[in-house]
């Protein structure tokens, strides 16, 4: 191993409802390939969503292999996503992740997820020493690296932002995923409705407000309630960054997550950081949802300093908090 | 010209804090300014909010015999408060600074423990929201999310905040958490209890395994 080359690495996302599988050289991006579970109704279970992941990474892989303009043996090490998530779907990953490390007879790197959004954003925007605010469908956090750690600053109490987008869509009758959906709506919204606000000091709650609005179905208009909803949440979100930020007085803030694609939240964050004199960077879109390249650009760090897991040791780890993880190389 | 008579002293989160007399005393002006970011109508609930449950739980904190800032009076128009001045550092400064700090942490302990006793919440306990006096007296500042609750779990509340932000800030957090916790037992006879349930509401958090959960 030369510590000087820019190591290649493959990465495999599978924590949810999400294939991915990249190839990363440094910041550089050689390939970044995805598909994502869609449910016919209702939310992600569990057993489709690792059904439909062991159905689609041989194809997915096939078509990486394909396209790929290096060789497979140029690949220096595997990186997947060995948690948070979904214990069914996480084990499929690792399936694949160690089938191709003994194959290619490279090291195994097992990055957190969580980590892996913040490690992409510090890669490929010029955010430096950020509060991370990571906002998807199944975490809702703020992060920041402060002694030795990444600490959870503020999480949300109940369920993650995206989770109650979706739950609020589906009861308007809205499809999945709810957020995109619930954003377009709320555009055409006028009125203000009253809904719960939620902040206990930098950590924030969302199932109240779902439940507020769902009360309002039929009551007031699908525009009305997506727009407050947006209005009250996306606030309480703001407020708690805008605390961290005042706290940690870290020179800049980082908006990633499949959430951070919504250009009301990016307007209030961007708000924020005015406000309290900081950068504002964001993810952009394709690459802030779950993908094969964070998890790659997170195993390249790691690779550099030789943050390796023994296949007979790499079994999965579905809780994981952001917290837990030994942070070797920074 | 407009004059402003008052120097900024900081900028926080929520509020501008300036400092000033009145009544010949040596004063803070709290102000909590509107926020670009939240649409007017929600601004203003919150602001006005934020300020009546700051300025009750302060006078009720003050007459349990709770060291906080004395208040002298509110401007809701202006949404700013106004309460005497507390020469001092931060909790968050003396914990770098200091040679007596565990000494300090107990006392804020106790401090914390006449809060809870007298059913007075906090809302939002961290290192920076306490002011230590040259003397090492700790007094208790910002009640804007405070309130009054006889209920363990807020109390518990404000106890995991306190223990999350001294994690963040550091290494020495167990020990002077363990002096913190030392004079909150003495002066709360249900101390323990908030404490236990402060480990309830951390097995509770995400990604925390069932079984280790503790309810």
């Amino acid at each position: 191993m030369d510590p000087q080359k820019t190591p290649v690495i493959l990465g495999l996302e599978g924590t949810a409802h999400t294939a991915g599988i990249s190839v990363v050289k440094g910041s550089e991006i050689l390939i970044n390939k995805s598909t994502t579970y869609l449910p016919t109704q209702g939310g992600i279970h569990p057993r489709e969503a690792a059904d439909y992941l062991s159905k689609h990474y041989p194809l997915l892989l096939q078509e990486v292999i394909n396209e790929l303009s290096i060789n497979l043996k140029e690949i220096d090490a595997i990186a997947f996503s060995r948690g948070p998530g979904l214990g069914p779907c996480l084990r499929i990953t690792a399936t694949i992740a160690r089938a191709l490390a003994l194959y290619l007879q490279k090291p195994l790197i097992g990055v957190n997820h969580c980590i892996a959004h913040v490690e992409l954003g510090r890669m490929i925007t010029p955010a430096r020493d950020p509060v991370v605010l990571y906002v998807s469908g199944g975490n809702t956090q703020l992060i920041a690296f402060l002694n030795q750690k990444y600490r959870i600053l503020g999480e949300t109490l109940d369920v993650a932002i995206g989770n109650a987008l979706d739950a609020l869509g589906r009861s308007l009758g809205l499809s999945h995923p709810g957020g995109p959906n619930i954003e377009r709506e709320a555009s055409e919204g006028k009125k203000l409705l009253l809904l719960p606000y939620t902040v206990k000091g930098m950590s924030f709650s969302f199932s109240g407000a779902v439940t507020a609005a769902q009360r309002l179905i039929n009551v007031e208009s699908v525009q009305d309630i997506c727009f407050s909803f947006q209005e009250y949440t996306f606030s309480a979100l703001a407020e708690a960054t805008e605390r961290a930020l005042s706290c940690t007085k870290k020179p800049s803030v980082l908006l990633t997550g499949g959430v951070a694609a919504n250009m009301r939240l990016r307007q209030m964050i961007q708000n924020v950081a005015d406000e309290q004199g900081v950068e504002f960077h964001v993810v952009p879109k394709h690459l802030a949802g779950d993908n094969g390249a964070m998890i790659a650009m997170a195993g390249t760090l790691m690779y550099k300093v030789g943050e390796f897991v023994e296949i007979i040791k790499s079994s999965v780890r579905p809780r994981w908090r952001t917290d837990q993880v030994k942070v070797s190389w920074l | 010209m407009k004059r402003n008579p008052h120097k900024e002293l900081a900028k926080g989160a929520e509020a501008i804090i300036y400092q000033g007399r009145f009544l010949n005393f040596k004063v803070i002006l709290k102000k909590r300014v509107p926020k670009l970011y939240r649409l007017p109508e929600i601004d203003y609930r919150i602001r006005t909010q934020r300020l009546r449950s700051e300025a009750k739980t302060m006078v009720s904190a003050w007459q349990c015999g709770v060291r906080v800032p004395e208040l002298l009076g509110i401007d809701l128009e202006k949404t700013t408060l106004i309460c005497k001045f507390i020469e001092g550092d931060l909790l968050y400064t003396a914990v770098r600074t200091h040679d007596s700090i565990q000494k300090i942490f107990f006392k804020v302990g106790e401090e914390i423990a006449h809060l809870h006793a007298n059913d007075l919440i906090h809302g939002d306990l961290t290192v920076f929201n306490v002011i230590v006096t040259e003397k090492l007296i700790p007094y208790i500042i910002d009640f804007g999310l405070g309130g009054f609750s006889g209920e363990l779990e807020r109390k518990a509340d404000d106890l995991l905040t306190f223990y999350s932000t001294l994690k963040a800030i550091t290494p020495k957090n167990k020990q002077l958490f363990e002096n913190f916790k030392q004079g909150y037992i003495n002066g709360y006879s249900e101390g323990i209890q908030a404490l236990e349930q402060m480990r309830k509401i951390m097995s509770r958090a995400r990604y925390i395994a069932r079984e280790n959960r503790l309810e």
